[in-house]
């Protein structure tokens, strides 16, 4: 409509020159005349021209960011042109997928001769998660406001946001040692939940699962593994990818909050999930910040579910003996507490 | 829409891109250029000015020193145009006050200047119509100040200055075309419609100004933001758009590149398709043909000549002062046949009147008496009546006069239109009878003092020759001719009026009063109108086609003939008759209508030769600043200015200091009324608008507890809380005891002057300014 009455305005401002002319007959408006039938189509083609020759581009700072911390997003509109522009458009969209967060917006900004012109967002995200920005198309308006010409493109940077070192969820750690569990062989792979720490004799008393056949036919004497049990070393953290918002992003920070502290009070730990995409319970162990951070970007990827207590019930239907520590929505876990983060996630040892 | 990172009521309100993702700070670019923005839109607004007022001057050849002209226009733009680089109001304000006291000064000390130069505009503009319409001697504004290399450049200033600071102000907060474009294009219609064109470069300048404005109106980045921040925020069909306010730096190259290609296109058409080849323009449209009569006459002879009165050019008949203007319509009412003897003015005489009665000239009946002298030499001349009034005979003086035009005068039977009369008369021939009518020496009573003290002023003495010539040159001296005497006021004597009061008039006027005063100083004289034919008629006319020399004059001037002049109805003239040195004689003593009395006091003499001393330009005397004449004019020029100057200060101040005083009694008063505890909520109001005014904190305290935290943060915390609940007490109930409310007045005392104390200057300031 704006671009209406541009067109209006100067078309009322060409009739009043031209009946001056034929009322006139002067030189002086005859000139003006093609001076003013003259810059429109200038302006329009150098419009075109210039959006032959506009382009942009994103920067920022490192991929992988802190929680809480701000990040800087520069987005560069590149002239290559000798045409300026006061209006460029950039269409932005912003997501953060795992929390099914979506924004757009468009940026106007002008674009000077063989010049760039950077733009600064200092951006603020209060949710974890992987946060990608696209630009979809450029639009570029002539000098009088006329018309507007549109040039698609394609532009995309992901900015992956994991919870600081600094989060901890003081866990009561009598209710961590109560849930710890036994380690048990299990030939279904990733759920060995014992390691094979040394190779000794047989001793009366060792149990038959443990005996190393391999090796007693080798040496020709029976051998035995010893195992660490879990029950002296490793905790089970089920994180419940359940809820929306700021809940489940509560969640998120909580399991990495115990993640956190597990590791700086070295208690061995995996870390656990019902994966929606792939009906499955996906489990990590994690020995490291480097490590956890990394499971953090897996989750980031993955699909919440609305039911609560889903990735719990799959837990205890696939192992019903097991004790776990679920991290999960407070009020809605039988158990006892280990933690509770914000009164809006708890952290309990559910299972046997 | 609201900007990103302003001063927001709420500190917690921040910009979502989408949920959980927001700004942490404002979007920013690369700083922007102020100066830069304030430069363009100074450079739009010379352009249009610039474009508009000296395209107008030179349409009309009129020379305004561009150089300097242009250079002050770049000057006062960038002023004003600087003037919106802050967003402090007040400081405009006073930039514009300051602009105001000093062009005050300059008007009230060059105000005649500026009047000569507009009038300059108006006379050469009037000069050129009057050329388009082949009128001579329009002339319509007196020039006090003669010296147009001085007035017009004043006057183009006055306008400039005037036209830029308006045109800065629409541009400025609405970039309005409608303004630019009210500027830039009327102005040319008058010189235009009479084929005064501009020059190349003013069109050049007025494209590139409008192109700009329309462009940054098109492009609606020219607002002033409200704030400092670079982006606003907007909500646009359901979307954000984050948009930038503005860039100088934009807009200064789509400025410059709007000249560039004004330049080039004004230029090519100007070289491919030149002025000279441009043939439409020689052609009139049907509308212009239509009103160009009617609008010649307005811009001429005034409204009145819309309406439809008789044409008063050519004779009166001896009627005085019924009209304020002559409107001649320059067509031929007489043609004159005959041989020329000499360059004088031939007078060929239609009305002659003897008793002169306060608005007209009585008829007298002997007008053509006496006859010539019997001896004299005599001539042919034919007069063929063409558009003269058919009640007169168009007589040359010294007559062979026969009975017959003697009865045909007396009872008005005049010459028909077509007819010709073929007369005798003797060129030098002069009656010498003597007269002995009293009504030749007759002067009314009513005139009488008027013309005896006009004689004594104008030092009339000696014979009768000198006498006239005297008087002659009184009257060249102090009277002006003029076509737009003015009408006599009814009541008044039209020869008093014009001796005593107006000074200038008709030949009516000096025919008349000539008449009067040679009466006075005992010529007998009588009025006498008719047509006179100037030697540059002659020059003019045609050779007779069938004009034998021997039937008129063999003894006319050598290699001219006989010549047939066509006399026009501006020909028509009043004269005297006066019976001096023993004849009768014609005396003619109305002034030629050229310039009037100017005054010689040359600005540029005083302002570029004062300095050195060098003299006036015209090499007369020095009247620099050194010398007597010019110290003294300069200083009551300079004390005249210090007086207006410190008048207008002393306005301004008188005006704060008031606002001051009202605003402090106001304060006074409400806080020593009759209640304690609305003294104290309006002394506390004050100190929370003092407050607000110096830290950008405040406006978030949402309680009083908070807010008198931000203002004594070192107070005691129990201490805080009691005094927030006692106002938060008397606020709502006003309800308080006398000694707590008293203990709690102190506190905030003690509190408002130290956070005073602590204030910067400007901060102090602010507050005085607002509060």
């Amino acid at each position: 409509m704006k671009q209406v009455f541009s067109f209006l305005r100067y078309a009322v401002l060409y009739l009043l020159n031209l009946l001056m002319l034929l009322f006139l007959h002067s030189y002086f408006n005859f000139i003006l005349l093609i001076v003013l039938t003259v810059l429109p189509f200038l302006s329009i083609g150098c419009a075109l021209a210039a959006l032959y020759f506009i382009s942009a581009s994103f920067e920022g700072t490192k991929e992988r960011l802190t929680f809480g911390e701000p990040f800087l997003l520069k987005i560069v509109v590149r002239n290559n042109s000798v045409v300026p522009l006061l209006n460029v458009w950039m269409n932005l969209a912003v997501e953060n997928a795992f929390f099914g967060i979506t924004g757009k917006h468009s940026l106007n900004i002008p674009a000077f001769v063989k010049q760039d012109n950077p733009v600064k967002y200092e951006l603020l995200s209060e949710y974890l998660g992987v946060v990608s920005v696209d630009a979809t198309e450029i639009t570029v308006m002539d000098w009088f406001g006329f018309v507007r010409f549109h040039k698609k493109i394609s532009l995309h940077k992901e900015y992956v946001i994991v919870p600081g070192e600094r989060i901890s969820v003081e866990p009561d750690y009598a209710a961590v040692a109560y849930g710890m569990t036994e380690a048990e062989e299990n030939p279904k792979k990733g759920f060995d939940f014992s390691e094979v720490t040394d190779v000794r004799e047989y001793q009366p008393g060792d149990r038959l699962q443990n005996i190393h056949w391999k090796l007693s036919a080798k040496k020709d004497e029976i051998m035995v593994k010893e195992r660490e049990s879990l029950s002296s070393s490793r905790m089970m953290v089920l994180v419940e990818l359940e809820s929306a918002g700021a809940v489940l992003n509560d969640i998120l920070v909580a399991a990495y909050g115990i993640a956190h502290d597990f590791l700086e009070g070295q208690t061995s730990f995996t870390l656990s999930y019902w994966s929606i995409k792939e009906q499955e319970l996906k489990t990590c162990t994690v020995s490291s910040h480097y490590e956890l951070c990394d499971w953090m970007e897996q989750v980031y990827y993955e699909q919440p579910y609305k039911e609560d207590g889903l990735g719990r019930q799959m837990m205890q239907q696939l192992f019903p003996q097991m004790r776990f520590l679920a991290v999960g929505k407070a009020g809605s876990m039988p158990g006892q507490a280990v933690f509770s983060y914000k009164h809006s996630v708890e952290g309990r040892i559910c299972g046997d | 829409m609201w900007g990103l990172g302003k001063k927001q009521k709420n500190t917690e309100e921040k910009i979502y891109l989408c949920e959980g993702l927001s700004l942490a700070a404002p979007v920013s670019m690369p700083k922007l250029n102020k100066s830069l923005e304030v430069l363009t839109r100074g450079a739009i607004e010379v352009l249009i000015v610039f474009g508009a007022v000296g395209g107008f001057m030179s349409s009309i050849n009129m020379d305004y020193r561009m150089p300097f002209i242009l250079l002050s226009y770049i000057l006062m733009a960038a002023y004003f145009s600087n003037l919106f680089r802050t967003q402090k109001i007040w400081l405009r304000d006073i930039g514009y006050v300051a602009y105001l006291a000093v062009f005050f000064v300059f008007v009230a000390a060059m105000h005649r200047h500026i009047n000569s130069g507009f009038y300059a505009l108006v006379n050469e503009l009037m000069n050129k119509i009057s050329s388009y319409y082949g009128v001579s001697d329009i002339r319509v504004f007196q020039e006090m100040v003669s010296e147009r290399t001085v007035t017009v450049p004043v006057a183009a200033l006055f306008i400039g200055n005037v036209v830029i600071v308006i045109l800065n102000i629409f541009l400025s907060y609405f970039m309005s075309e409608t303004v630019a474009v009210i500027i830039c294009l009327p102005v040319f219609v008058v010189p235009l419609f009479f084929r005064q064109e501009p020059g190349i470069i003013y069109i050049v300048c007025m494209a590139a100004g409008l192109a700009g404005v329309f462009a940054l109106k098109g492009n609606r980045h020219y607002r002033i933001p409200k704030h400092r921040e670079q982006f606003l925020v907007k909500q646009k069909d359901k979307q954000q758009e984050i948009t930038y306010g503005r860039s100088g730096k934009s807009a200064a190259e789509m400025t410059l590149c709007f000249f560039l290609v004004s330049v080039i296109t004004v230029f090519s058409v100007s070289v491919f398709y030149p002025r000279s080849d441009y043939s439409y323009g020689r052609r009139t449209s049907s509308l212009k043909s239509q009103i160009e009569r009617p609008l010649g006459n307005v811009l001429l002879y005034g409204l009145s000549a819309l309406r439809n009165i008789p044409n008063t050019g050519g004779m009166a008949g001896g009627k005085l002062g019924g009209v304020s203007s002559v409107l001649n319509d320059n067509k031929t009412d007489l043609e004159v046949t005959f041989v020329p003897r000499s360059t004088d003015r031939i007078y060929l005489r239609a009305f002659v009147g003897d008793i002169y009665a306060r608005d007209h000239w009585e008829k007298d009946e002997d007008g053509l008496l006496p006859n010539t002298v019997e001896t004299a030499e005599t001539v042919r001349m034919d007069v063929k009546n063409v558009d003269a009034s058919r009640q007169y005979l168009y007589l040359p003086p010294n007559m062979v006069l026969g009975e017959e035009e003697l009865v045909n005068y007396r009872e008005e039977n005049g010459i028909k239109r077509g007819d010709t009369g073929i007369y005798q008369y003797a060129p030098d021939g002069w009656p010498t009878e003597k007269p002995d009518k009293e009504s030749y020496l007759q002067i009314p009573e009513e005139n009488k003092k008027v013309v005896s003290s006009f004689c004594k002023e104008a030092g009339l003495y000696g014979t009768d020759t000198e006498i006239v010539e005297r008087l002659e040159a009184y009257f060249e001296k102090e009277y002006s001719y003029t076509l737009h005497p003015g009408a006599t006021p009814l009541g008044s004597d039209y020869v008093n009026h014009f001796l005593e009061k107006t000074k200038k008039g008709l030949c009516a006027h000096f025919a008349s009063s000539t008449v009067l005063i040679l009466r006075q100083m005992g010529i007998p004289a009588r009025y006498v109108e008719g047509y006179v034919i100037d030697y540059v008629n002659v020059l003019e006319s045609a050779v007779a086609a069938d004009g034998r020399v021997s039937d008129y004059d063999t003894d006319g001037l050598q290699g001219v003939g006989v010549v047939s002049v066509e006399v026009p109805d501006g020909n028509a003239h009043g004269w005297v008759e006066a019976y001096l040195d023993g004849r009768w004689q014609i005396v003619d003593i109305t002034p030629p209508s050229g310039d009037e009395d100017v005054d010689t006091n040359d600005f540029w003499a005083m302002a570029g030769f004062s300095l050195f001393d060098m003299g006036s330009p015209d090499g007369g005397e020095p009247t620099g600043a050194l010398s007597d004449k010019g110290l003294s004019l300069a200083l009551d020029t300079g004390l005249g200015i210090l007086g207006i100057f410190a008048g207008v200060a002393g306005i301004v101040v008188s005006f704060f200091a008031g606002r001051f005083v009202y605003r402090k009694g106001k304060r006074t008063a409400a806080w020593h009324g009759k209640d304690e505890s609305e003294n104290t909520v309006a002394y506390y109001a004050y100190l929370c608008n003092v407050m607000r005014l110096t830290d950008r904190n405040f406006p978030a305290a949402d309680s009083h507890y908070k807010q008198l935290k931000i203002m004594a943060p070192s107070m005691d915390d129990e201490e805080l809380k009691q005094c927030a609940e006692t106002l938060e007490r008397i606020s709502y109930s006003l309800a308080g005891e006398k000694e707590q409310l008293s203990g709690l007045r102190d506190i905030l005392k003690g509190i408002l002057k130290q956070n005073k104390k602590a204030l910067g200057w400007k901060k102090r300031f602010t507050v005085f300014w607002k509060l």
